[in-house]
């Protein structure tokens, strides 16, 4: 407990000194403060799930209508030792990274800020200490956005931010409160214990798991998401991708799988068809992006998606009584949510490296980094392994759970869960081949082949704490794929708070990944044992006949002259998939020919841009805010400026009053 | 029913959906008539299963009729109106392949959740396959509702006929003779009162696709 | 002891049956339309040759070095994991089928890799196809697994064919023959088969998977041409033996091993004869209907499961 404490007690004093620090040191000071909070928190965290006892504890002055209360069980620091994950290699990496504008003193305590909301939020101990962590969060982030005010995309950005995630909040208090008005109490044991069900029931998930869900980035509520996290600065959007977006999959995971009781089953299928559409969405707009932080973001959308569709899937299997094979799937999900946290801290922080060093993050002018950053394309190259989901890395793992326990799922004889199962497992293989080309995008043509511009030619990666802190999340990457089975075995503590019980939890050794429900087991290291066996092997044969290699130009089918404009690119590479999938992304395609002045047969330039705008946007937000634009102008004619209107006003409303009450 | 026979009867009931839904993938409209042929024949397939493995005569002679009406006469008539216009294809249907096939799998998925019901009526191994026939009434109107050519449109409605004919295989393990001679010849009927519409609107028009004839209507 | 040898045996099998598959399959063609065509040992001629080159490396350097040492591993992990031999042996490895798919999955992600490395345009254009491909094969793919796995309840791929092994009824269930469909379309789709693409053409509109390995050279090649006829020999074996796991040994002893082993070939050479005819007869489909193929792929699978629900 003092563990837990004292970190959140540096956590605290992080925006102090950033407050209050001279330039000189001040984000050295504040992001060593939240590193060794995030530290302390996550060793906390690690004794809980390695079978230590629930931390508790309260202060009844703290917070109004409560007090503060702070409970660390295993789902909290499951979820705490993934974001502390996060915070701490984003906390390092600004220490290196942040300098100028972005090391202000607000921004400096506001990022503080905000690594301290998200470290609080996992083990707030009961509704209001949860809301007020929830919202310093929100508003710590949202004041981020703002603070390079002077570019209008991050105006936008912020609008956008600040309406969803404050109505996703209101959801979310209007949810909670009636759980906590029918369940007489506040804190999660409590909420826990009335295991509320009925039509409040119903009512407190649907608001619920709308909050939650917009914060995970679900379709249709994820519209902030591809706008906020690119605008953000570099460790911020880190923070949000990795860390702030599975706090969404939290609130589910704690709140609607874990407090309430029986609703019916259909509500959670419900869930699932969103979180399958939510990851072929997000997927889908990864892999036809071309900006490096947008296609990063909208992959978060489809990881998330991928996480609500393993937690809809469990609450599902659960309530046709299939507990065992939802266990497999809550575990799948959190080591999901630790995979993804890892990978997308290096991804965001390699990208904002890349665009430092280049000028640019559009990957239609990138290209050929892998020269000037080795360092930072070898990191790169393992996030991205992890997230299409090769073997011996630590998405695979999640990935291979939540498949093995959705399987588990479809054997059964109930037609409606097989069908609903079918979605889930249909959502997450399609999603998962998208993902695989958006990555591979992302490496192919923002890493390898040859510089697009000047700017990509002459990156440099930079020296220090910068790169050497993506080092931690890359080794956690390789650890959990590796040795999976000690991660899956403390990680299964968490199912009794989830599901209220543990049978047919995955079970792990050290060298071993056993799945109770499909009787299948992985085993990380022996596949390691025949790659290396593999690779030595064919290096021997390659000694053995070999007359050495040769550097040449390349052949490219006989032109010797070849550009870096030849290349693909990548509007080029995602152009077929744009087209396979053309009714949902609706592109905007523009084709201009301009022929040559003395001979109109021959085309000189040739000009095709396409953009790929957010068609749920378009199609579903904008009338909604037209509509309210209008109502808004409609409205000013209440206010035209009379004081006589003004005061009558105020006489007719005390009227309604004295007629209501009275 | 025996183990083998039970399979042969699953194997071909499905066999009559799957067809279904390749209809909706092809686009050659003499395929769609050479699918519809051994759609017919899967169809007297589960009907003669049953019929051997009850020893229902009736049946039996069911059986024999769907080979001749829907596996021979129908397919025929259609085929010598297909042949008029040689290589004739489906215009770009309404929805796309991958989309109808898509939404074909997710209709079968609905008629299995929602068809579940129809076990009940009868019991045995057979009643269970009835959601099979709903799901395959279903992709039949998808194709009905999604194709442009005349001809592509019949073949959807007498897919719709077989989806209703093996239900009734599958629930009553037999149907009275005198009920699915009516039904049969009703379609044939349609059939027949189809092609002499079709002969008489290219006579008229030069074109059997049904865009053309939005302007008809008044 | 007896599990690490019959894997070895078993790459050695893939490896060389692939390359000797290969041939058959062109042989076949060469001779459905009339022509003598190379011997069926064309291609392991092909790789010794290759072998003993020296490679000529493109400009882009360390990751056109790695991918075709990747792609030859990948495969040969996963052909260690797919009981082509029996089943009653002790798995030292885990033998679950999504291990084989995402190893597999791993190979085309690091060819499609080196072929934007290349920086040339036709490595980007291959490598844009391939993904878009694997992509859309991918929930074909998952689902016709899932469909093999839902009868057995489990993803294990001994557990799997030993279930069937144990009742030979559900080799004619439907589920079980939709599925069997699905995965041969999606099996024709990843081996870069007619009409998906055409393993014989060089010609820039039609070419996929040669068109990221156009840049590769000497021993490059000839791992790269290694690990796609090892694929295509791992995964016909697969098919053979999902489809129909008779035959399979159920005891460690090495006479049953051994037949095993034999009759899987035999099944994968005539699902090879059988494709390669096929192929005679088809055209190359645009690329843009292979995504209704692909879906035709998908909806068999799924109605494998939905049906498997009325109808087991």
């Amino acid at each position: 407990m003092p563990v837990l404490l004292v970190g959140l007690g540096l956590g605290l004093a992080a925006p102090l000194v950033g407050a209050l620090a001279p330039a000189r040191g001040r984000t050295l000071l504040a992001g060593g403060l939240s590193a060794a909070a995030g530290v302390l928190a996550a060793v906390a965290a690690l004794g809980v799930l390695l079978g230590g006892p629930v931390l508790r504890a309260r202060a009844s002055g703290l917070l109004p209508l409560a007090g503060a209360s702070v409970r660390l069980d295993a789902l909290s620091a499951a979820f705490e030792v993934a974001v502390a994950l996060v915070v701490v290699t984003a906390a390092l990496f600004s220490m290196g990274y942040t300098h100028g504008a972005s090391a202000s003193r607000p921004a400096t305590a506001l990022q503080a800020s905000f690594a301290l909301g998200l470290l609080l939020v996992p083990v707030a101990g009961d509704v209001v200490s949860f809301l007020w962590a929830w919202e310093l969060m929100a508003v710590a982030s949202l004041a981020l956005l703002l603070v390079e005010h002077d570019r209008p995309a991050a105006r936008s950005a912020a609008l956008w931010y600040g309406a969803m995630t404050q109505a996703g909040a209101a959801a979310i208090m209007l949810g909670l409160l009636t759980l906590a008005a029918s369940a007489h109490g506040v804190s999660w044991s409590a909420l826990a214990a009335a295991r509320v069900s009925g039509p409040l029931a119903v009512v407190a998930f649907v608001a619920t798991l709308a909050g939650f869900a917009s914060k995970a980035g679900a379709v249709p509520l994820h519209v902030w998401l591809p706008r906020a996290h690119p605008e953000a600065a570099t460790p911020v959007s880190a923070m949000m991708s990795g860390a702030m977006t599975a706090l969404g999959l939290y609130g589910v995971a704690r709140v609607d799988l874990g407090l309430l009781g029986a609703i019916g089953r259909w509500w959670w299928a419900g869930a699932l068809v969103v979180a399958a559409l939510s990851a072929l969405y997000g997927a889908l707009h990864a892999a036809t992006a071309t900006d490096l932080k947008r296609l990063l973001a909208y992959s978060t959308i489809g990881a998330m998606g991928l996480g609500l569709i393993g937690l809809a899937a469990a609450g599902e299997l659960r309530a046709s009584g299939q507990g065992r094979a939802a266990a497999t799937l809550v575990v799948g999900v959190l080591v999901l949510v630790g995979a993804h946290a890892a990978y997308k801290a290096i991804l965001f922080l390699a990208a904002g490296l890349i665009e430092r060093a280049s000028g640019t993050r559009d990957l239609d002018l990138l290209g050929g980094l892998v020269r000037g950053m080795p360092r930072v394309a070898g990191l790169v190259a393992v996030a991205v392994a992890s997230a299409v989901g090769v073997p011996l890395a630590a998405g695979f793992v999640g990935e291979w759970l939540e498949i093995e326990g959705l399987v588990a799922g479809l054997s059964s004889h109930d037609p409606g869960g097989v069908a609903t199962i079918l979605v889930g497992l249909v959502g997450l293989a399609l999603a998962s081949g998208l993902v695989a080309v958006a990555m591979v995008k992302l490496l192919g043509i923002g890493l390898l082949g040859r510089a697009r511009s000047e700017g990509a030619a002459r990156a440099r990666e930079p020296h220090g704490i910068a790169v050497a802190a993506l080092g931690l999340p890359a080794a956690a990457t390789l650890a959990m794929g590796l040795v999976p089975g000690p991660v899956v075995a403390v990680l299964g503590h968490a199912l009794g708070t989830v599901l209220g019980a543990r049978a047919g939890a995955p079970q792990g050794r050290w060298d071993a990944l056993h799945v109770g429900v499909t009787a299948s087991t992985l085993r990380p290291l022996a596949l390691l044992g025949g790659l290396v066996t593999a690779v030595v092997v064919l290096r021997g044969l390659a000694r053995v006949g070999s007359r050495g290699v040769r550097a040449v130009v390349a052949w490219a089918c006989g032109r010797s002259d070849l550009t870096a404009r030849m290349q693909y690119t990548a509007t080029s590479f995602a152009e077929p998939l744009q087209r396979v999938f053309a009714d949902v992304l609706r592109p905007d395609i523009d084709t201009t020919v301009s022929p040559e002045e003395e001979a109109r047969e021959i085309e000189r330039v040739i000009a095709y841009q396409s953009r790929v705008g957010d068609a749920v946007e378009g199609g579903l937000y904008r009338p909604v805010v037209r509509g309210a634009d209008a109502l808004g102008r409609r409205a000013r004619a209440l206010a035209n400026g009379s004081v006589h209107r003004y005061l009558a006003y105020g006489l007719v409303a005390l009227l309604v009053v004295l007629v209501v009450v009275g | 029913m025996s183990g083998l026979a039970g399979a042969l009867v699953d194997l071909a009931a499905v066999a009559v959906l799957v067809i279904g839904v390749a209809g909706l993938w092809r686009r050659d409209l003499r395929a769609l008539v050479g699918l519809l042929r051994v759609q017919g024949l899967a169809l007297a397939l589960v009907a003669a299963t049953t019929a051997a493995s009850e020893h229902d005569l009736g049946l039996g002679v069911t059986a024999a009729l769907v080979v001749v009406v829907k596996a021979g006469v129908v397919p025929t008539l259609l085929v010598r109106v297909a042949r008029r216009d040689p290589g004739a294809r489906e215009a770009a249907p309404l929805i796309n392949v991958p989309s109808s096939l898509v939404l074909a799998a997710a209709l079968v998925g609905l008629a299995v959740v929602v068809g579940a019901p129809l076990h009940a009526l009868a019991p045995g191994r057979a009643a269970a396959l009835a959601p099979l026939g709903l799901a395959t009434v279903l992709v039949g109107y998808l194709l009905l509702v999604t194709r442009r050519r005349a001809l592509s449109q019949v073949v959807g409605l007498l897919v719709i006929d077989n989806g209703v004919a093996l239900t009734t295989f599958l629930l009553t393990a037999g149907v009275p003779l005198i009920v699915e001679l009516g039904g049969t010849l009703d379609v044939l009927l349609v059939v027949v009162v189809l092609r002499a519409l079709l002969g008489t609107m290219r006579a008229h028009l030069g074109d059997v696709s049904l865009d053309q004839l939005r302007e008809l209507h008044d | 002891m007896t599990a690490v040898a019959v894997a070895l045996v078993q790459v050695l099998v893939v490896a060389l049956g692939g390359l000797l598959l290969t041939g058959l399959m062109a042989k076949v063609r060469a001779r459905a339309e009339g022509r003598v065509g190379a011997p069926v040992t064309q291609p392991l001629r092909d790789v010794a040759k290759w072998l003993g080159r020296e490679s000529p490396r493109a400009t882009a350097g360390t990751a056109l070095a790695i991918v075709p040492t990747v792609v030859v591993a990948t495969t040969a992990l996963a052909a260690t994991l797919v009981p082509l031999a029996g089943v009653g042996l002790v798995d030292a490895t885990g033998a679950d089928a999504l291990v084989v798919v995402f190893l597999l999955l791993t190979g085309s992600l690091a060819l499609a890799v080196g072929g934007l490395a290349t920086a040339t345009a036709f490595g980007g254009m291959g490598a844009s196809r391939a993904m878009t491909l694997s992509a859309l094969a991918e929930p074909a793919l998952l689902v016709a697994v899932a469909a093999f796995a839902v009868p057995a309840g489990s993803l294990s791929l001994p557990a799997m064919l030993g279930h069937a092994l144990d009742q030979p009824l559900t080799m004619v269930s439907p589920s079980h023959v939709l599925a069997a469909l699905a995965l041969l379309v999606v099996v024709v789709a990843e081996t870069g088969r007619m009409p998906v693409d055409n393993p014989s053409t060089h010609l820039e509109l039609t070419m996929i998977h040669e068109a990221m390995t156009l840049e590769y050279g000497g021993r490059d090649q000839a791992l790269v041409s290694l690990g796609a006829a090892m694929r295509l020999g791992l995964l016909l074996g697969m098919l053979g033996v999902l489809t129909v796991p008779w035959g399979l040994a159920t005891s460690a002893a090495p006479l049953a091993l051994l037949g095993g082993l034999a009759l899987s070939a035999l099944k994968a050479t005539v699902l090879a004869v059988v494709i390669a005819l096929a192929e005679v007869h088809s055209a190359k489909l645009r690329l843009f209907r292979v995504p209704e193929l692909l879906a035709a792929a998908f909806v068999l699978a799924a109605l494998a499961i939905v049906v498997g629900v009325v109808a087991r």
